[in-house]
């Protein structure tokens, strides 16, 4: 974690969930946290816990119940919703599934925010998405159809899109999931890499170990609270225990061994 | 995974975009014309070309000019509007069977042409709607489809399955029907007859003032289109994504609400219900051009529906015979296997549209 006058996103006392009609559904109590410029930033916690919501909400989705979210100094309800897309980017779980969509179609989408009235590409936002499809390691199937392509190749397409979208901040819902192992690790990494030239990513995973590996900072949400810190703190501060808090760790095949230990083999 | 390989040109597509257009365009062009030469009574070339251009008077310039050209530019702007109406709807609605007719949309132009004809002045009848009373057709036929869109898209926002909407939409269309039976069994004979010469569907009993009242209404459509197509492109990648990337959601569902509205109801208040057009074009084109990028499908579609809807006309002449085809069974004949073709191609694969 680096110091804090170099951080680009801000979340103070955030309270996150739904508003139907009158009432309030909050999901967890104030949420406080921080990520800094170039930081690779792992959201961890269990299914349901409100991952997804709080991703939604930092990228201006989901309006906050309350609290406050700075991006840059600014304050992100007042920041309007074109200029927002200028600084932060967002992937979700969610498949795009369009016949007929080329991969070079869809990350030109990503240019979005900096076209004219009908989106017409010109040779500013050509570089940018040439430049998008080399970082993504996209180059030899950009002319290919969305549909045709696999699993990793589509997560590699979506981040090829937020990267033409020339934004900060990369906001992704679970990467990592539906991969095969090896597209896993290959994902992880670019993601690393990307953070290290200068992107500020937060995405969300159940993979603790790539996020002890290669995480700045580590956002554990929990029921009680949000805990924040680098890994290797959390890991000797046991605040990852409560992740492990199963009946299956108490007997059977995955009990005994000390989740610290298991842990700090990925340190 | 280091890539080296060059990145191929942007932007490409395989097609050769322009070449298509420019034969699309030709094509367009020669079925206008040929929808002049050809028709139930028949008349030479000659006469026909001296129609156009001399002042014979003769009743075969009577026949071609009164007739035969108002009745072609009606279908080319029929045929604009239903495939861009169908068009923005697949992808706004990201359901590959959207379209004015199957969701019931045409049905609520219907309705609020019913209740014009049979509800309103008994001075208002198809025979003397002219003046005020045909954009008072016209614009009771946009609020029936805008009710119908408004339905529609409340529903969607929380039903995401295909066929759901689309069995919902039948129904939506065969309520609609009963509702329109029973303001018939209440209504007088005259209104009746009027109301079911308009039902029967035709681009061919349009005045001139009607024809100048749906020209500019489905050119205020196509210009809503164009001024779209940036978001119809987002809108392809869904709303969360799309909004994610700076789409502004509730001005682009204004958007492409009065759009869907004032070109099908247009259409229907002075043709008619005509089927499965606005389905079936925005799947030739997407097939032809093999892209999803609306800078090129909405030009991709007003000629293809111009086309289309121009081919229809003149099969549904029987050229050489007496008689004519009711329009809507033509372009039902054109469009239902294209409509089935995507129903079993989205079985095999999952892909949206």
């Amino acid at each position: 974690m680096k110091e804090k006058d170099s951080e680009i996103l801000s979340i103070d006392s955030l309270a996150i969930g739904y508003r139907s009609g009158n009432r309030q559904n909050i999901l967890l109590p104030p949420i406080t946290a921080s990520a800094g410029r170039s930081e690779l930033v792992a959201v961890l916690g269990r299914n349901g816990i409100g991952k997804s919501t709080l991703l939604r909400t930092i990228i201006g989705l989901q309006t906050s119940l309350g609290g406050k979210i700075m991006i840059n100094g600014e304050s992100l309800a007042e920041i309007p919703r074109l200029e927002l897309a200028r600084k932060i980017g967002y992937i979700s779980t969610e498949i795009i599934r369009v016949s007929n969509m080329t991969v070079y179609n869809l990350i030109s989408l990503g240019r979005f925010p900096h076209t004219n009235w009908i989106g017409s590409i010109d040779p500013e936002s050509r570089d940018a998405i040439d430049t998008a499809i080399l970082k993504a390691g996209m180059g030899s199937f950009a002319d290919r159809y969305i549909s045709e392509l696999s699993d990793g190749e589509r997560q590699r397409a979506m981040i090829a899109r937020v990267l033409a979208q020339d934004t900060d901040i990369m906001v992704m819902d679970e990467p990592l999931a539906f991969l095969d192992l090896p597209g896993k690790y290959e994902i992880a990494d670019l993601l690393y890499n990307l953070s290290r030239a200068g992107k500020t990513i937060i995405f969300s995973t159940h993979d603790i170990n790539i996020a002890i590996k290669l995480a700045d900072r580590v956002w554990l949400v929990q029921k009680e609270q949000l805990v924040e810190g680098a890994p290797e703190e959390l890991v000797e501060n046991g605040s990852f225990d409560s992740m492990f808090e199963s009946p299956a760790f108490l007997t059977g095949p995955f009990s005994g061994s000390s989740v610290r230990d298991y842990l700090k083999n990925f340190l | 995974m280091k890539t080296t390989e060059p990145i191929k040109p942007s932007g490409f597509t395989g097609r050769n975009n322009t070449l298509i257009f420019a034969i699309m365009g030709l094509l367009l062009a020669v079925v206008f014309i040929l929808d002049l030469f050809l028709g139930s009574v028949s008349i030479r070339a000659i006469d026909v070309a001296k129609a156009i251009f001399g002042d014979s008077g003769s009743d075969f310039e009577t026949i071609v000019m009164k007739f035969r050209l108002p009745k072609a530019v009606t279908a080319l702007f029929v045929g604009i509007a239903l495939s861009l109406s169908g068009l923005q709807m697949q992808t706004f609605f990201r359901n590959p069977l959207a379209g004015p007719y199957v969701l019931g949309v045409s049905s609520g132009a219907s309705m609020g042409v019913a209740i014009v004809i049979l509800g309103f002045s008994s001075s208002l009848t198809v025979v003397n709607l002219q003046g005020l009373g045909n954009w008072l057709l016209v614009m009771s036929a946009w609020v029936g489809a805008g009710m119908v869109m408004l339905l529609i898209m409340f529903i969607s926002s929380r039903v995401r399955d295909i066929m759901t909407i689309l069995i919902l939409g039948i129904m939506l269309a065969s309520g609609i029907s009963a509702i329109v039976s029973i303001m018939q069994y209440f209504s007088s004979e005259t209104m009746l007859k009027a109301y079911v010469i308009w039902t029967m569907g035709s681009l061919g009993n349009l005045s001139s003032g009607q024809l100048n009242v749906l020209v500019i209404c489905v050119s205020a459509g196509i210009l809503l289109s164009i001024s779209s197509i940036k978001m119809l492109n987002a809108l392809l990648i869904g709303e969360n994504y799309a909004g994610s990337i700076g789409l502004n959601i509730r001005l682009s569902r204004t958007v492409i609400f009065a759009g869907t509205s004032i070109l099908a109801g247009s259409v229907t208040a002075f043709c008619g219900p005509v089927g499965f057009i606005g389905i079936a074009v925005p799947h030739i084109v997407r097939n032809i051009f093999r892209t999803s990028d609306h800078t090129i499908l909405v030009p991709g579609s007003i000629l293809t529906g111009g086309i289309v809807m121009i081919a229809s006309d003149i099969v549904s002449q029987l050229p050489g015979s007496e008689s004519v085809l009711p329009i809507n069974s033509v372009t039902s004949l054109i469009g239902i296997p294209v409509v089935i073709w995507v129903i079993l191609r989205n079985r095999r694969n999952s892909v949206s549209f």
